[in-house]
Order: C-alpha cells, then structure tokens, then sequence
C-alpha cells in the first residue's frame, strides 16, 4: 500500500512540478496543460535514429525513470508512509542517484547524434563537480541523527530543524541537488540554446514522454530528500504529517524551479571551480561545525 | 496509441488525442524567433511554445520572406518532424514542395486566425488511416525514403569517431596506442576524436538564418565554417533599378530593421536627386532610435535563450514587443520600465560571471557598432549627422572588449535612444511612418554615397544611375566584418562559450549575407 500511494504522490509531485514549470516558461496557468502535453506526446510518432546504439538508446528514459523512483523509496512521508525504511537510507539515495549519470550517458550515446552525445559528456563534468556536494551534507546530517535511516533523520530534527542547525550544508545540498535534476542554471546536458535540448534532442513521441517524466519525478524526489534532510519531513504542528511532507515537498520544487528561472546557465569552468574550491571546503567546514556542535550536546 | 487512433478505435481516447494535438502546437520558426518578434509577432498570446528542434516540433512556422537557403532548410526540417505535424505560412513564398496546411497575413491577427485554423485541421484531420508522405528534390532519394528514420544531426554522431576494425578481430583487447595514433593532437597534446556539428540555420541559441559548422575536439571548438543566407534581392537587374524598386529591395534586406535600411535607401535616392521623403531629418532620428531600441531587446532576448536565462529572455521580449506596439509619442514613457530592467540585469551576479572575459575583441580598424564601442572606439554614423549633433548626441562607450561589456553598452544605448526619442519629440512631432513613395521619382546621372548608424553598425549605400534607373548597387553591412572574426573568436572556445561569444556579437545573417 505505501508503494502505491508514494508513488500517486510522485506522480502527483511531478505534475505540479510541470505545472509549475509551465507557468514559468509561459507566463500563463493552464491545469490541464501538462496532461495535454503528455497525450500529445503520447500520440506523436516516436522514431529511432539511423544508427543507434539501440539498447543503451531504449533503457536510457526508463533507468532515469527508475533511479528516480529508487532515491524516493527510502524517504519518508510520515513515520510509516515509507516504502523501505533501510538502516543505510542516506546511503542508498546517493547509490541511486548514480544511476542518473549512467542513465545520462546512455541517453547521449544512444541516439548518434552529436548534441545528445555532447549532453551526456557535459553531464558527467556536472556529476565530478557536485557529486562530493551531495554527499558530504548527508554525512553531516546522520551525523546529527547518528544514523542513515531517513526517519531518524527526520526524528533527530524535533528541535531544529536542519535547515536552521546547518544552514551551510542546507544550502550546498540544495544546489547540487539543482545539478543533479539538470535544471538551470545546470541544464548544460539538456541545454536548449546550445545543444538544442541535448540528451532530449534525439527522443520523440513515448519515449521523450518516459524521459521528461523521469526527470520530473527526479525532480520531485530530490525535493523530499531536501525536505526529509533539512526541514524536518512531517514534522509540523496541527495537519497530518503527510500535508506536511508534501506542502514542504511541493515548496521546495518550486523554489528550485524559481532559482533557475532567475539565473543563467553556469559555465562549465566556474562549476567545477566553485564546487571544488569554494564549495568542498565549505562542505568539510559544515562536518566539522555540527561535530563540534553535536558533541557539545546541542 | 497512433495505431489505434488511426484505426478509429477507443474513439473516447482518440477524441482525447486529438484535442491534445490541436492544443499542444510547439513551433519550429523559420527563419527564427528573432525575426517573428521584430514583425510584431507574440508566439506565447496564440498559445505557441517554441521548440528546441524539429523532433520536437508539429508545428513549422514560416514568417515572411524566405530566400532560397532558407527555404531548402525548411524542406528538411519540416521532414524531420514527427507526425502529425502542420506548416503555417505567415505573408511569404513558400518552396512549393511544402505542405501548407494554412496562410495567413504576416501580423499578430493573421497569426492567431492561422493558428485557429491549424487547430481545426489537427482535431479533425491528425490521423487519418492514410500516413501522409513527404519528399522534396533537396532531400536525396535514399533521404526521403527513410524519412522516419532520418537523423537531426545528420552523421555527426559518435558513429563518426569509429576507428574501423583494428585487426585484433573484434572481441580481444583494443589498444588505446592503435586506437589513437592517427588522431590529431589537441592543445594539450591529447589525442582526440573529431566531429563536425552543424549550428543553424534554424538553431535556438543563433540569429534564425545564421549557420555555423564546429569542428569539435572533444567539446571545444577546434575549427569554425560560417555561412550565410545567401538573398539575391540587390542583384541589379539587367536594364537596372528603378527608384521604387530599388527601395523595396534595400528594405527586404534585412528584417530585423527595415526602418534603417529603408532611410538608408531613401538618403542614397535622395542624394540621386529624388524628392525627400524621410520624415525630417529629426523625424529620422526618432524612427532610428526606436528601432535600435526594439533590436537591441531583441538582441537581449537571444542572449536570454541561448544562455538559458528564462527571466532575461521573457522580459525582454516582452518590453521589445511594447516598443514596437507603442506610438511615438508614448514611447519615452517606457524609460522608466527598461531603468528599472536595466537595474537587475546588472544586478545578477551570475550573468557577470557568464560573460566576463568571454569573446574578447581588440580595438581595430574594421569594427563598427557596439562591438567597436564597447571596446572603446568612438565609430559612429551619427556622430557626422547634423540632426543628432542638433541633440548634443555623443556616442556611448566602454571600457573593455568583451561579452559583458557588450551587454552592458547595449543597455546604455537602450536609455540613449529613449531620451534622444523625448528630445525629438519636444521639438517637433515626427512623422509616424516613411511615406510611400508616389510616382516614380527623377533622378540625376551619376554617384552618391549614404551611411546610416544601424543597431549593428553604420551601414553604407552607394549608388550609380544613369538614364534615371540605377545601374550599379554596392552595400557595406556590419556584420560582414564580424564574421570574419569568428574563426579566431572561437577557437579552442568551450561549445557553449563559443555560441555566447557569438550571440554577443549580434550578427546578422541577412546584412553579412549582402
């Protein structure tokens, strides 16, 4: 049953999102907008390129698909709404999340085209730059929670929440989890103006469909291991704890998707430079804080 | 689910599709975005998204007057979009081989009767059981017939870097020595595969007709080809130009700014001996202002899209739109909105970042425009004009050669424009529009010579008439300078630093095609 209503709510997640992203780019509200452009994707032809590595060109949408849904597995939207409460969740997310770069690079070499290929190179640069970004917050949040299991992570937050006990590893989190669902200012795999959409370029009808969704529910995701990270999962006064998790769920999406609506695309060489220069020792600094905080008992 | 809606079954599903086809229209633009928003087109008001390639396209929208290039270039994108997909015409000749599925008149209402009208074809028309087929002579018979199979990238894929058998029969250890060895040695001694993309003609982050060839060496650009549209429309005709004729062909030049191209042909005529017909000289300096403000919004726009800056792209297409909508008269009131747009586009810490350092020009002879201003030079047209020297008009400058500070003098000249516009028109009202010519005018034998400081740079016209038609056209446009300098701009430039280096130069395909 938890299976079933984590992933309606991903579902339900990514169609916000879209919606979102719709109201956006286009400046009006339209509800029904990404159904219609769902089922018209669904009802457009849906080709293969000349010369495809058809395998890796087929599974590249569906294993974005499923690493997506993976890192969702171990987070919690209440105290029993999880699908797998693993004693190494925090762990498990980012092994998940591995599998957004090999899906990545099967999506640019599959078609034989040079933009998607270009794209799914570009995305691997992006994953050496934030990969360590990604990883060193949750170090610091278990080391609050002294555990990897998500709802103890959420449970260590009773007090403060996360967001507020490390707003540094709040904030590098929340940046490379924008590079991890390639979304601007890090759509440089997917980027329209220079790649003409990139990893995207090659992929029609159905299966742009599964992609586009993959990403969405990607997106939706890393939203909840924002929330269940850093601001507390459900923990909230007077709603039930699922209102909480998802309006804090839905909140952070969209401030992800403003963030990028403001900001042009990052250039490849400040990337890796702000990440490992800047953003790495900021990240250790963050570890070392809240060890110092935690073993002085607060 | 095509197969079925062909098929007329699930007729509740089939109706859904339908409908969702009919609304969802993502437009594939030819020439460009940037040519349908300077003809006062609004894409988003007729509920079109525009599409980043033809694979995700169904809708191929022509706007006005395509030249031949172009016109092949559309054959084959209409062919590499998926079905069911539809062309509207909007005021142009289209390459008969095309399917039209509606005209209209080049303007926001013809557009919105177009898209209405397309709208219906697709609800009703999307999947009949008979698949439409498409060829056309510039697509190759091998082409056309694996048209479902056709590739946007042609074979610029990694099939390109195959290195043919090596010998070891396949399937034992493939040596990097042997793999490598005949590859050419990047910068940094690396060897690396090569590829060959092609960048346009119809490329999101380009000036729609602009179309460039990378070589690139891993994802730098190793080598840079450039190619034009090629427009025919000032080839003097055998018994030469008449006066009329003449202007018309100047104005199509380019219709990113016709009202400067259109003065310009009118000085040149007038220097000929025929009757003014500009708007005064002061009324000139309020259309040329104007429009240099709509182009430069524009170009803002562009650079928007192509470094993926949603906010940029949005505002200024919007405020370009409300330039070109207002009267003359209501158009200083605007200074205030582009302040305060001004103000945050300087404010974003980010965009600095993207474009400081990048595609540094030196000062030189040659330049001309902003890309001469911006790296210091005073080259103006308007500085030898009497009617801007009346205004105490002096050309605005910056202090560096690259990206941002060609961002940043564009914005200065937006605000320049606009108080030079409230200056006119507290002297005297200008004239709304270039009156059309009546008869034929007279001209006198000989040469003349006129220049007009455009958004791009002063563009010079020189004329030779004889027996009252002109016998001999010569036209010198900005851009053709700046293309040139592409191939060193761009060398060893990371792809997306390159395309941005090249945005900033706000090219134009037409004039450097001249």
């Amino acid at each position: 049953m938890s299976v079933l209503i984590i992933v309606l709510g991903l579902l339900a997640g990514a169609y916000a999102v879209a919606l979102l992203e719709d109201r956006l780019t286009r400046g009006s509200f339209a509800p029904a907008a990404p159904l219609l452009a769902a089922a018209a994707l669904l009802a457009r032809e849906s080709i293969v390129t000349r010369k495809p590595d058809r395998l890796l060109f087929e599974t590249a949408p569906v294993l974005l698909l499923i690493a997506a849904l993976l890192a969702a597995a171990v987070l919690p939207l209440s105290p029993t709404l999880i699908v797998a409460d693993l004693a190494t969740g925090g762990l498990f997310i980012n092994a998940a999340l591995a599998y957004v770069l090999v899906a990545l690079l099967m999506a640019g070499w599959g078609p034989d085209g040079a933009y998607a290929m270009v794209g799914g190179w570009r995305f691997l640069g992006q994953v050496i730059a934030y990969s360590m970004l990604i990883v060193m917050p949750i170090t610091a949040v278990a080391i609050r929670a002294e555990s990897l299991l998500t709802t103890a992570i959420v449970g260590s937050q009773e007090g403060w929440w996360n967001m507020f006990y490390q707003p540094l590893g709040f904030l590098l989190f929340f940046i490379a989890s924008l590079a991890v669902c390639f979304l601007p200012p890090f759509d440089r795999p997917s980027a329209e103006g220079e790649l003409a959409a990139g990893v995207e370029a090659e992929y029609t009808g159905a299966r742009l469909a599964i992609l586009r969704l993959g990403r969405m529910v990607l997106v939706v995701s890393l939203a909840a291991a924002t929330s269940v990270f850093f601001l507390g999962g459900w923990l909230g006064p007077w709603l039930p704890p699922w209102v909480w998790s998802a309006l804090k769920v839905l909140a952070v999406a969209a401030l992800m998707l403003l963030a990028g609506y403001y900001l042009p695309r990052v250039r490849e060489e400040h990337l890796l430079a702000w990440c490992w220069k800047l953003g790495i020792p900021l990240a250790l600094l963050n570890i070392f804080i809240v060890g110092v905080m935690v073993l002085a008992g607060l | 689910m095509i197969h079925v809606a062909r098929q007329g079954r699930w007729q509740g599903m089939g109706r859904l599709l339908l409908r969702a086809t009919a609304r969802d229209l993502r437009a594939l633009v030819v020439p460009g975005p940037d040519v349908a928003a300077a003809s006062g087109l609004e894409l988003a008001a007729a509920g079109l998204r525009l599409a980043a390639t033809p694979r995700h396209a169904n809708l191929l929208l022509l706007v006005g007057e395509l030249p031949g290039t172009l016109g092949d270039a559309a054959l084959v994108l209409y062919a590499q979009m998926m079905r069911p997909r539809v062309c509207l015409l909007l005021g142009s000749a289209a390459p008969a081989a095309l399917p039209i599925s509606a005209r209209a008149e080049l303007s926001q209402t013809g557009l919105l009767e177009g898209v209405e009208r397309l709208r219906e074809c697709l609800s009703t028309q999307a999947y009949q059981k008979r698949v439409d087929t498409f060829s056309a002579p510039i697509l190759s018979p091998s082409d056309s017939s694996q048209e479902e199979n056709s590739d946007a990238a042609g074979d610029s894929g990694h099939h390109q870097m195959e290195h043919g058998d090596e010998g070891d029969g396949g399937m034992s250890f493939m040596s990097m020595v042997k793999v490598t060895k005949d590859l050419p040695r990047s910068p940094d001694g690396l060897p690396m595969d090569r590829i060959e993309v092609p960048f346009g003609p119809v490329f999101p982050g380009l000036p729609g007709g602009l179309s460039l060839t990378f070589t690139l060496d891993g994802d730098s650009v190793a080598q840079v080809k450039s190619e034009t549209l090629r427009t025919t429309c000032l080839r003097t005709p055998q018994a030469g130009f008449l006066p009329d004729a003449l202007l018309q062909a100047v104005c199509a030049l380019d219709p990113l700014t016709p009202v400067s191209y259109r003065l310009l042909a009118l000085r040149a005529l007038t220097a000929l001996g025929a009757p003014a017909q500009t708007p005064g000289a002061h009324g000139d300096v309020a259309l040329l202002e104007r429009e240099r403000t709509v182009s430069h919004l524009g170009w803002l726009a562009l650079l928007g899209r192509q470094i993926g800056f949603a906010w940029l792209q949005r505002r200024a297409l919007r405020l370009q739109l409300a330039c070109l909508r207002s009267e003359m008269a209501d158009f200083p009131t605007l200074g205030k909105t582009l302040r305060r747009f001004d103000k945050q586009v300087r404010r974003n810490p980010l965009l600095r970042a993207r474009l400081s350092g990048l595609g540094v020009i030196a000062p030189q002879a040659g330049l001309r425009g902003p890309v001469a201003r911006a790296c210091g030079l005073s080259t103006d047209a308007r500085t030898g004009d009497p009617a801007y020297l009346d205004l105490a008009f002096e050309p605005r400058r910056g202090e560096g050669s690259d990206a941002l500070q060609r961002l940043y003098l564009r914005l200065d000249e937006l605000h320049q424009s606009v108080a030079l516009v409230a200056a006119v028109l507290s002297r005297q009202r200008p004239v709304e529009h270039v009156s059309p010519a009546g008869r034929q005018p007279e001209l006198s034998d000989g040469e003349a010579m006129a220049s007009v400081e455009t958004p791009r740079g002063e563009a010079r016209l020189q004329l030779m008439s004889s027996g009252g038609r002109i016998t001999a056209v010569e036209i010198d446009t900005p851009s053709r300078a700046l293309l040139g300098q592409l191939p060193s701009l761009l060398r060893q430039q990371e792809l997306g630093d390159a395309l941005t280096c090249v945005c900033s130069l706000d090219l134009s395909p037409w004039d450097s095609a001249t």
